[in-house]
């Protein structure tokens, strides 16, 4: 019995301090509820959304088609780049959504009488059988230890992070006035043994290594 | 500007007091039953976009309407525009990554809803709303618009340059704001507080335009139009990046309206006062330059306007239908430069001057008792003169990027003069300087890829009233790609202007004691991309504003001063959709509800309304040679000031059309609006200073314009 008093009491007190809030917000209780249901079955449905479109999908269609103007206008030294009926291969190393939209670009389409595929690789990778290593901001990797585990092989190190040409990199992705642009080290892509064409050059800002400790 | 000596006290905006009655309790019903439906609408769009159903980036990324962006050059990739925000943390950044509620407004926006002035644009963005009182305009942000104030709440950049001035804090926006529309390249509005980064003014919000680079002009251009009460305007512009590597652009504008040709008012509406009727007292003429050079890491920039506006209103008692010439001038100067030194710190640092000056005319009655009509003309004429020097540097490293930045400034010529010309009298005679400086340090802390904390901080330091200190957090967690929680607190203040410090208007006195207004804010927004270019987002946010600056009478003399005396609370909800579809069809909508209350006495502030709706609608007709934009606004009543005897302007809903077409002939562009489509007769709550309870908006005009590219 004095179970039941004091569940009454606590369950008069919920409904007063309830209340008070309520009148505090000048609303009344069934319009608060209604708001608080509202809210988590809109919170509910937000959460259950499924992957599709993504806010930066423009931003990365618009890095794929420089990738794939990577691919063109570089030169691999000879016997780094497959047979002709073989794939030139662009890995993404990425904690986001730039694989997918990066995809959807490039898969299939012909460089250099070669057939593009991109794939995913999540760590530093052991294998490179790519020519191509894009590395996004999510995937928060120093462009200097990328380099350090790429050392001795002629992949095009690319990415968006802050002066990551400078930094370790050979092509960065820049933003400036709204749009994307490029950033080049030259230095290092000649270290690697690639050919940078001088119309890359021409278009690209050249940026120079920075002394990292 | 003038000098206002209202004598209103400080019962300035609070309305008279609000009985919880039946009709209020209906109304708020049904405020709260729109809102339902609203969120319920936004559910079902939310579970349709969560079925499932397959679909992925494959599907969608590549529709055919749009390019092959491998056939792209390397030319055309680099000019594809990718929505940025650079005010939100004086860096480029996504617009879902800004510790702030972003809203951009496009160049491209400006032309499809014909957009004429910076308030135009502002009229059409989420949650803020603009009156005009047929002088000025007054930029209202999260339901806060005091009559009789300047906006000096609201912080206007233009490229990253402070544009409100010491004297009255103004933010100036309609015919006053120092850029043509046409150099805008996108309007960033940022809301919440920006001190941390900004210092004064950036109290409710930021608004940073952001103007046009020469080589996207790449050439030159004419524009002219025509539109109704006898407006013209002219425009032309030259920009272009030259083959040694400069960049430049030129402008010129000049604007001239004579206006309501009969201006009819009921406030003065008596026998003597030609029946309420100013008659060709509405006219405004204004000429602007624009020029920015750019080369390697420096840019030049200036800019000048000189508005002249007729005030048909008899602001400060004085005579109506009697010539009230009411002159704005402001220009700046600076120079800037941004590069990466040393190793790898990011460096931007700029010198700047900027001019201020208003010269204002008013004729009064001075008829003595008993004594034959007499008038007595006063001239006003006030200007300020600043200096100052920005710098910041940034530094990225592991998972933190630390900026610390400093700012400057030194008012050199402050200077508040009026006198009657005959008989002669100097009636204020104020010269005077200030200096200030800040310090600030920012952090963006990465605690996870999808988890960013910013935090910041400044110190600013007046020699006015001394200093204050303004932090604020922001959390920025993207639990899946196409959803953004973020998570805001922060710190303003705005400074006390020259007039409000100095205390040198008509029977007034100084307030050594006054500080600055504070407000604090929290703040909560979802964002979520859905299937097929649509995009959600929602907010909800409470702000507490403390010392609000209000004048009042001394009891003892009987002298006018400003005192840091009202507190005010705002509580809302705001939400948007927004679609693009890949062959152009642009629609966005958005609902506000919200809530500004004096803290003690619990009542609705004056010009808050409590619900704004915004639609646009942009609508290729043939592909992108011909397009239509529809606009709709709606503004639920707004109080009137307390004790006028119009209690509150009316809900009002506007529309606006505008068609355009460019490039079927190579070069040109043609646009029709119509503005104010269905005539609607509305008002917006009028200041102190002037007699109407409400002043009454333009009626449905038009406009054409053309502008040829070569």
């Amino acid at each position: 019995m004095r179970i039941n008093i004091d569940k009454n009491l606590r369950q008069q007190a919920i409904e007063r301090k309830f209340a008070s809030r309520c009148r505090k917000l000048r609303i009344c209780p069934d319009q608060c509820l209604s708001w608080c249901i509202s809210t988590l079955i809109l919170l509910f449905a937000s959460m259950t959304v499924r992957a599709a479109e993504t806010p930066s999908a423009l931003e990365y269609k618009v890095k794929a088609g420089y990738l794939f103007n990577l691919a063109r206008f570089v030169e691999w030294p000879a016997g780094s780049l497959p047979l002709s009926d073989s794939f030139f291969t662009v890995a993404v190393l990425d904690e986001g959504e730039a694989l997918a939209v990066i995809q959807s670009v490039l898969d299939g389409k012909q460089v250099n009488g070669h057939l593009m595929k991109v794939k995913s690789v999540r760590t530093n990778p052991a294998e490179k059988d790519f020519q191509i290593l894009f590395v996004t901001r999510a995937a928060a990797k120093s462009p200097q230890d990328l380099r350090l585990s790429l050392a001795g092989t002629a992949v095009l190190l690319v990415g968006e992070t802050d002066q990551f040409a400078e930094r370790g990199g050979m092509v960065g992705f820049v933003r400036e006035q709204e749009a994307i642009h490029l950033t080049l080290n030259l230095e290092r892509t000649t270290a690697a043994g690639l050919k940078v064409s001088a119309r890359l050059s021409s278009v690209a800002r050249l940026v120079k290594s920075l002394d990292l400790k | 500007m003038a000098l206002r000596s209202s004598g209103r006290g400080s019962d300035y905006s609070l309305h008279s007091a609000q009985v919880c009655s039946k009709k209020v309790l209906k109304k708020r019903r049904k405020a709260l039953c729109t809102f339902r439906v609203w969120l319920w609408v936004v559910i079902l769009i939310i579970s349709w976009g969560s079925l499932p159903i397959s679909y992925s980036a494959n599907d969608s990324a590549l529709g055919s309407a749009e390019p092959d962006f491998t056939s792209l050059s390397l030319e055309e990739l680099g000019s594809i525009k990718v929505p940025t925000v650079y005010g939100a943390s004086k860096h480029d950044q996504r617009i879902t990554d800004a510790p702030s509620s972003v809203t951009i407004v496009t160049s491209e926006e400006v032309k499809t809803f014909g957009y004429r002035t910076l308030a135009d644009i502002l009229r059409g963005v989420r949650g803020l709303y603009v009156s005009y009182d047929r002088t000025y305009g007054y930029i209202g942000v999260r339901g806060f618009n005091r009559p009789g104030d300047f906006g000096g709440r609201t912080l206007i950049l233009v490229d990253g340059h402070r544009l409100n001035e010491p004297l009255f804090d103004s933010a100036f926006n309609v015919t006053d704001f120092i850029l043509d529309v046409d150099l805008i390249e996108r309007v960033e509005v940022i809301r919440g507080p920006g001190s941390t980064l900004y210092g004064d003014n950036a109290f409710f919000g930021v608004i940073n335009v952001i103007t046009r680079h020469g080589k996207d002009v790449a050439g030159a251009e004419i524009s002219g139009s025509v539109a109704s009460f006898d407006t013209y305007q002219s425009r032309v512009t030259y920009g272009n990046r030259l083959t040694n590597g400069v960049e430049v652009l030129f402008s010129g504008s000049y604007f001239d309206s004579q206006g309501h040709e009969r201006l009819y008012e009921p406030a003065f509406d008596t026998p003597d006062q030609n029946n309420g009727i100013a008659e060709g007292r509405d006219g405004d003429t204004f000429y602007s330059g624009f020029a920015s050079i750019k080369y390697h890491q420096f840019t030049l920039e200036g800019a000048y306007i000189a508005r002249d506006k007729s005030a048909p209103l008899a602001a400060y008692e004085t005579l109506f239908n009697t010539p009230q010439p009411t002159i704005d001038k402001r220009g700046f100067a600076r120079l800037n430069f941004n590069d990466t030194l040393g190793e790898d710190w990011v460096v931007s640092a700029s010198a700047y001057y900027d001019y201020y000056g208003s010269d204002v005319d008013y004729l009064s009655d001075a008829t003595a008792p008993g004594g034959p009509f007499a008038t007595v003309l006063n001239k006003e004429r006030d200007h300020a003169q600043w200096t100052g020097f920005e710098g910041q540097v940034s530094k990225a490293f592991d998972q933190h990027r630390l900026t610390l930045g400093t700012e400057l400034r030194y008012d050199f010529d402050l200077t508040l003069h009026s006198v009657n010309v005959s008989p002669y009298e100097v009636l204020t005679d104020f010269h005077g300087s200030a200096e200030r400086g800040g310090l600030f340090l920012q952090d963006e802390y990465s605690i996870l890829t999808n988890l960013v904390l910013t935090a910041g901080l400044r110190f600013d330091d007046y020699s006015s009233f001394g200093n204050t200190l303004n932090p604020r957090a922001g959390l920025v967690y993207n639990p899946f790609s196409k959803t953004t929680f973020k998570l805001l607190y922060g710190q303003a203040y705005r400074a006390p202007n020259l007039f409000e410090y100095s205390g040198v208007g008509i029977d007034s006195k100084s307030n050594p004691g006054l500080g600055p207004e504070h407000i604090r804010t929290y703040e909560m927004v979802y964002e979520q991309y859905l299937p097929a270019n649509l995009r959600f987002s929602a907010s909800g946010f409470f702000n507490q504003t403390d010392n609000l600056i209000a004048q009042a009478v001394d009891p003892d003399d009987g002298l006018l001063y400003y005192r840091n005396v009202e507190n005010a609370q705002t509580k809302g909800v705001e939400m948007e959709a927004e679609y693009r579809s890949k062959a152009g069809l642009f629609a966005r909508a958005s609902y506000t509800l919200q809530r500004t209350e004096d803290v003690s006495t619990h009542e609705e502030l004056s010009n808050s309304p409590r619900q704004l709706v915004k639609a646009n609608v942009g609508v290729p007709l043939w592909g992108e040679k011909l397009g239509a934009g529809l606009e709709l606004q709606y503004s639920s009543r707004a109080l009137a000031l307390p004790g006028r005897p119009i209690g509150s302007a009316d809900p009002y809903w506007v529309f606006n059309a505008t068609l355009y077409s460019r490039e079927i002939v190579k070069g040109l562009e043609l646009s029709a609006s119509v503005y104010n489509l269905l005539d609607e007769k509305y008002t917006n709550p009028a200041g102190d200073e002037l007699t109407p309870s409400v002043i009454r908006q333009d009626g449905r005009n038009f406009r054409l314009k053309l502008t040829y590219k070569y």
